[in-house]
């Protein structure tokens, strides 16, 4: 069976390829930024939510995609592209059960996350 | 190289900016299409990497008008797409995109991307230089066809373009200008007694006067055989007066003459002037006919051609 963990590490792992310029992995710096950023995305969102922001909602999702997907995270970025398709359909009840999910599995994320960087 | 990044995900943009960094590539990191076209008009740019969906201006928009800009340099442009988003790649392509990625970026895939990007842009630096050498060279061959070899002085297609330039001025903003044949005298004897080369070089010598005696918007060609032109902006008076400024000059400057009959053991010149009116032949053959008086009389010596303008006390010269 697959790694079916939170983090595809084989991504993680590229981004540690990732050198400055005296040879240094750049990953803290990277795990970092994504950490940090996170948090606040997830709060747009619940704020749009609140508000009952479709658009805000479907611009938020689009934006973590890429965050999401780029460190690996497949289950933030699945949940990021359904919950584009619920605002798109002007579904609010889904778009706010997936907003839930999506807090919760960046918990996973970043547990995952730490976990790496602490055993790396 | 310089290469963008253009994403509005912040730490994507870090992230492939980190990426291209590692390659030992300079990153440009823009958060959108507006971002990415300031740089291009401000730095010199390799190649840029763009997200497809952005707010504002899309990657498509910034490729096209990266496209539509009139820049000798190439940009290598590289489009990010999601991964069902196969029909925008081909899109992009289509309208100038040379390369696709798909979302996330892997850096390994970015290093085998730009180390292609590296060498197409390459290439069309090398093209581009090579249209700027060959650009260079088509302005020296303009300039190597109207030059007359032996003088260094224009040549007599240079002359005739130049007439045409000095005519419609005078047709135009009633700029008048007149022109001077010289002939250098007894020129004949220098080749019989001390053969062509010595000819050659007297014509050398002549002609290096002349360019020092001229101004710039002043203007010399060799007409034939012995025989100089010089086209001056001015009115009959002072094309005249320069004339014989020249004439002077040459005889000053000591050039020998071997084998010249009569008293004189220097090179001298005789000149005929004429103002240009009718039309350039006429003009020519005023000066041509001024020059032949000149030479009748005596040699060294100065002959404006009759017209409604007359210099008489110039003409007297020497």
């Amino acid at each position: 069976m697959e790694d079916l963990g939170p983090v595809d590490k084989g991504v993680i792992e590229q981004l540690a390829s990732i050198t400055d310029g005296e040879g240094e992995s750049v990953l803290g710096e990277l795990l970092t930024a994504f950490l940090g950023a996170v948090p606040g995305r997830l709060d747009a969102l619940d704020r749009a939510v609140a508000s009952s922001d479709l658009a805000a909602i479907g611009d938020q999702a689009h934006s973590l995609t890429g965050s999401a997907a780029s460190f690996g995270a497949r289950g933030m970025a699945d949940l990021c592209r359904e919950l584009r398709v619920s605002a798109d359909q002007r579904d609010l009840g889904t778009a706010r059960r997936l907003v839930e999910d999506l807090h919760q599995e960046f918990l996973r994320v970043q547990l995952w996350l730490v976990n790496f960087r602490a055993s790396a | 190289m310089n290469v963008i990044v253009v994403d509005d995900d912040p730490v994507v943009r870090l992230v492939l900016a980190k990426a291209v960094g590692s390659m030992g590539h300079t990153a440009m990191p823009a958060e959108d299409g507006a971002e990415a076209l300031r740089i291009v008009e401000t730095q010199p740019v390799d190649v840029v990497v763009s997200d497809w969906m952005m707010p504002g201006m899309s990657g498509l928009e910034l490729c096209q008008h990266i496209r539509a800009r009139d820049a000798i340099e190439y940009i290598y442009f590289m489009l990010v797409t999601a991964l069902d988003d196969s029909e925008h790649a081909l899109a992009g392509i289509a309208a100038g995109v040379d390369d696709c990625l798909v979302k996330p970026v892997r850096p390994f895939d970015l290093r085998l991307r730009l180390m292609v990007a590296e060498r197409v842009t390459d290439l069309h630096r090398r093209l581009a230089e090579r249209q700027r050498g060959l650009e260079r060279s088509n302005v020296d061959l303009a300039a190597t066809a109207r030059q007359d070899p032996l003088t260094g002085l224009g040549n007599r297609l240079k002359m005739s373009e130049d007439l045409e330039i000095f005519w419609s001025r005078r047709d135009r903003y009633h700029e008048p200008f007149g022109v001077a044949l010289f002939d250098i005298d007894h020129f004949k004897s220098i080749n019989d007694i001390a053969g062509h080369l010595a000819g050659d070089e007297a014509l050398r010598q002549v002609a290096a006067v002349i360019r020092r005696e001229l101004r710039e918007a002043d203007m010399a060609y060799r007409y034939g055989g012995e025989e100089l032109l010089v086209v001056l902006p001015a009115g009959v008076r002072r094309v005249a007066a320069a004339a014989d400024r020249i004439r002077k000059a040459v005889q000053n400057s000591a050039i020998p003459h071997p084998g010249r009959p009569g008293p004189e053991t220097v090179l001298t010149l005789s000149v005929g002037v004429a103002a240009a009116e009718g039309d350039i032949e006429s003009t020519l053959l005023a000066a041509d006919t001024a020059l032949y008086k000149a030479k009748s009389e005596g040699r060294n010596r100065m002959a404006v051609a009759e017209r409604r303008v007359t210099v008489p006390e110039l003409a007297a010269s020497p």
